[in-house]
């Protein structure tokens, strides 16, 4: 097999995950209907970073955000009598989690968050945690992972009982975190770079199909000569 | 052509790399070590950790209701490991792992053989096959340690107690293994009765109040406010409740004053301005003034504008004394409810009464949940305090008197942890008043469990005409539970959830068990879930800690700064340690123990542990980052530093961080 062929299956490929990741996140974010995202679906934007902080950074571990839940049909009248639970998941490579077991309850925030009739609400100060958190939550390893790689991406669960994904509930939009050692989160970042990823795909995929051409282009024109 | 070379060089290599790296993950990930395990250590004379004595054994809990669910998970995961234990004898004359016992016809599969193990035998979960079963007639921690202590009658054994408060003085050989951490909770309830049917109450006394049409009063609703908000009072969850000030805390006065201090009514705790509501004003147009009976609040002062029906508009007010204000111009007579823009607010408590009581619902006397409470509402006051002896003192009555009768003439008391429970007494009570019933609700101030209302939706919310309302957490002294502020006991009702059993009767089985849960894979390795696939250690972290809500604690949770909470009860952090009274001698890195004999053979040597780590050290007297460094299993052990102090009589208590918390036990046969 030649470069050029393996450069062709690699960009193909790599254009085809980059579509099908766009097309996924489109599914997600697309509104269920009129009343805003229904249960199940990923709310981009969702975990917010509270100013200032670094753009194109991930959170860093103890920093305190915003959960900005926007008019959904998830939680809205009669579901917004029920409390609604926010913790963190691991959610590899952006793929929101299917088990439970994925989720960390040791990261529920400590007020009561009540949606309003439409089913909005925001949550402020809610502190994230690189995972599994020693100096704050007191774990070991064997829980979920959330840290400042694409295998180790995470995300928000918001909704009426982590650990029954058939109950209402949103997702946050994935994030990356860095872990300190202090929980401090003393270089607050908005837990990027996982949202540009739909561009950011495409874009590479068109840049190794480019760069596939020239090199035909070159051979070609070598051979001429 | 060069390019064209390397280019495929590349390929190659990494070609090479692709299958080195699948034969790599093939071998890493398919073919373990298949080796038969050999029987543990243990038999006639059971060792720590695991005390295995080869009896086939059921041990039985009893106490907290808080630590019910989650210790019937943990008992099940225990249970469930002793499928792959060890094979039981099948024919009278086997030899069995216990020399003491003789296997006969009489007593098959009561017994471990020895030497039988086979490939799928797991020796560090659950070997010899315990059965380990949950207590629920007599439900609470106090119950549960009287009944451990025989201070109580128990139809069935209590091998340990399930405990969310520390052992009290029901006997004096109780020790306790913390295992997770949790928090009192106290709720109010976001009913909005006037969106419920008519909105309008239609039973006495609701109905006499406010015309029958009360908000929701925990949201800072008050008389006069839009039944849909927004509301001007102070909500509860922004007030917040302090058990600051002794009997002159708002928890105190609540729950524990029965005197003129006493809250009673709602208004108290959110009429506190600055838009201030004062009911029952009477006003004077020839003295241009307003009269109540008692005293204007504190904050009212001259210069406040005050509004009201018959209160000329930009009226403000030019003096207050006691109970009389006198205003700018004169009203119309009347009696009125007006509003006075103060300044300042008042303090949670200390606000002017609405008129709608503000109910206490009581809580089983035998409960942690219920014992934690009463210590917050009484901190500061101590043993002459209405909450000594438990929190119920202001436990309200059904307010109708028409169905306050019979079994339900008493003040309601309800289990802990159930919120659901709030609108069961309101039905009995208003039975087809949806309306009142709500009224009861939204009044009504309970307590539960942190992790059990994180992790129960149905728990954590009472349920009127059809439509469940979560409670609504109350600050505590301004503070929220938050796994942080659980594990530093800075939430004021922190509290450790533990398992006690007695010195003087710990079961091998028991003792087995209580060290499975305490470990946490460090002073040895708990195997694989044949069952899941998963670690028995993961699963019990994700069980305690997800799927319950508790933090977990294991023998190497190191103690928080502060040890106590606000309400006064201890709560540590490293009770699933070994705890050890041992004799030391300044500038020696010796110590033995206070009682005589040898240390247990799991305070391993430097570098022992499960995890290749050692033994810490932790006590008066003991450098910070000491750890055993040799002696286990003999009178004396070498620690890796000197201690600084000489013990005296009764020598110091120590702790052995990688070591669960039963060394030893009573019982070592049943």
């Amino acid at each position: 097999m030649s470069v050029r062929h393996v450069a062709r299956r690699v960009a193909a490929s790599v254009a085809a995950t980059a579509a099908a990741g766009t097309f996924a996140a489109l599914a997600f974010t697309s509104p269920a209907s009129a009343a805003g995202p229904a249960s199940g679906s990923i709310v981009p934007n969702a975990a917010q970073p509270v100013a200032p902080f670094a753009a194109n950074t991930p959170f860093d571990s103890g920093q305190n955000i915003n959960v900005v839940i926007p008019v959904n049909s998830a939680f809205a009248s009669p579901d917004n009598s029920t409390a609604k639970k926010v913790v963190e998941c691991a959610a590899p490579n952006g793929v929101v989690p299917t088990l439970s077991s994925a989720c960390d309850g040791l990261t529920i925030q400590g007020p009561t968050v009540v949606a309003a009739a439409d089913g909005h609400f925001t949550l402020t100060s809610y502190t994230v945690y690189a995972l599994p958190d020693s100096v704050s939550l007191g774990e070991g390893a064997g829980g979920p992972v959330c840290g400042n790689t694409l295998a180790t991406e995470c995300i928000l669960y918001v909704g009426d009982d982590y650990n029954d994904f058939t109950k209402p509930h949103l997702w946050s939009q994935p994030f990356l975190i860095n872990a300190n050692g202090n929980d401090l989160g003393a270089n607050p970042g908005d837990g990027t770079p996982e949202v540009p990823m739909a561009i950011i795909l495409p874009a590479s995929a068109m840049g190794l199909l480019g760069a596939a051409v020239l090199i035909r282009r070159r051979r070609k024109t070598a051979r001429a000569a | 052509m060069q390019n064209h070379k390397l280019r495929t060089g590349v390929l190659r290599a990494a070609a090479v790399g692709a299958a080195a790296l699948s034969t790599a993950l093939i071998v890493g990930g398919g073919v373990a070590s298949a080796s038969i395990p050999p029987d543990p250590q243990g038999g006639a004379t059971p060792v720590a950790p695991h005390f295995y004595n080869g009896n086939v054994e059921g041990i039985r809990d009893a106490g907290s209701d808080t630590t019910f669910f989650m210790m019937q998970r943990l008992g099940d995961l225990y249970t469930g490991a002793g499928l792959y234990g060890c094979t039981t004898n099948t024919t009278a004359g086997q030899t069995l792992f216990n020399s003491g016992e003789t296997s006969t016809a009489s007593n098959i599969n009561f017994f471990c053989q020895s030497g039988q193990n086979v490939s799928t035998t797991d020796v560090n979960d659950n070997w010899d096959r315990t059965e380990v079963t949950q207590g629920v007639d007599l439900v609470g921690s106090g119950g549960g340690q009287n009944q451990l202590c025989q201070a109580t009658p128990t139809p069935l054994p209590v091998d340990f107690s399930r405990s969310s408060k520390p052992a009290g003085s029901a006997c004096s050989d109780m020790v306790q293994t913390g295992y997770a951490k949790d928090g009192v909770d106290t709720l109010t309830y976001p009913v909005n009765p006037t969106a419920i049917g008519t909105g309008v109450a239609a039973t006495a006394p609701y109905s006499t109040m406010n015309g029958g049409v009360v908000g929701p009063v925990g949201n800072g609703w008050l008389p006069g406010d839009p039944n849909g908000g927004p509301y001007t009072g102070t909500a509860l969850t922004t007030g917040g409740i302090t058990n600051v000030g002794g009997a002159a805390s708002s928890a105190y006065e609540l729950w524990c004053a029965t005197d003129t201090t006493r809250i009673t009514d709602c208004g108290q705790l959110t009429n506190l301005g600055p838009n201030l509501e004062i009911q029952g004003v009477v006003l004077s147009n020839s003295a241009s003034t307003g009269t109540i009976t008692g005293t204007f609040p504190s904050t009212v002062a001259i210069g406040d504008a005050i509004t009201g029906p018959d209160i000329p508009a930009s009226t403000t007010i030019t003096g207050v004394s006691g109970g009389t204000i006198n205003l700018s111009n004169p009203p119309t007579n009347a009696t009125d409810t007006v509003r006075i823009t103060t300044a300042s607010a008042l303090a949670v408590g200390a606000g002017a009464p609405i008129g709608i009581p503000v109910r206490i619902l009581g809580v089983n006397t035998n409960s942690g949940t219920e014992a934690t409470w009463a210590s917050y509402a009484n901190s500061g006051v101590g043993s002459t305090g209405n909450c000594s002896a438990n929190m119920d003192k202001n436990a309200a009555l059904d307010p109708n008197p028409v169905t306050a009768v019979g079994d339900n003439a008493t003040a309601h008391i309800a289990l802990e942890n159930n919120s659901d429970q709030v609108d069961q007494f309101a039905v009995t009570d208003f039975p087809g008043d949806a309306v009142s019933q709500a009224i009861e609700a939204s009044t009504t101030l309970y307590i539960e469990s942190d992790g059990v209302y994180n992790t129960n939706p149905y728990a954590a919310a009472t349920t009127i005409a059809g439509v469940g309302y979560s409670g609504l957490k109350v600050p505590l002294n301004g503070k929220l539970p938050t796994t942080p502020t659980k594990l530093q006991n800075t939430y004021p009702t922190a509290r450790t959830l533990f398992n006690i059993y007695r010195t003087s009767t710990i079961r091998a089985s028991a003792g087995g068990f209580l060290n499975w849960i305490c470990d946490g894979n460090t002073n040895f390795n708990k195997g694989l879930d044949n069952t899941t696939g998963i670690n028995f250690d993961t699963e019990l972290t994700n069980a305690i800690g997800s799927v319950f809500g508790f933090p977990r604690l294991t023998d190497t949770t190191v103690a928080p700064a502060n040890g106590t909470p606000a309400d006064g009860l201890a709560a540590p952090n490293n009770s699933c340690a070994a705890s050890l009274a041992v004799n030391t001698t300044s500038g020696s890195n010796t110590i033995t123990l206070t009682a005589g004999g040898n240390f247990p053979p799991d305070i391993v040597n430097a570098g022992g542990l499960a995890t290749g780590g050692s033994v810490t050290v932790t006590g008066t007297g003991i450098p910070a980052g000491t750890s055993v460094s040799s002696g286990t299993g003999t009178s004396t052990l070498t620690l890796s530093a000197s201690a600084t102090a000489t013990s005296g009589v009764g020598g110091v208590t120590v702790v052995f961080g990688g070591v669960p918390s039963v060394t030893t036990v009573a019982s070592p046969q049943t």
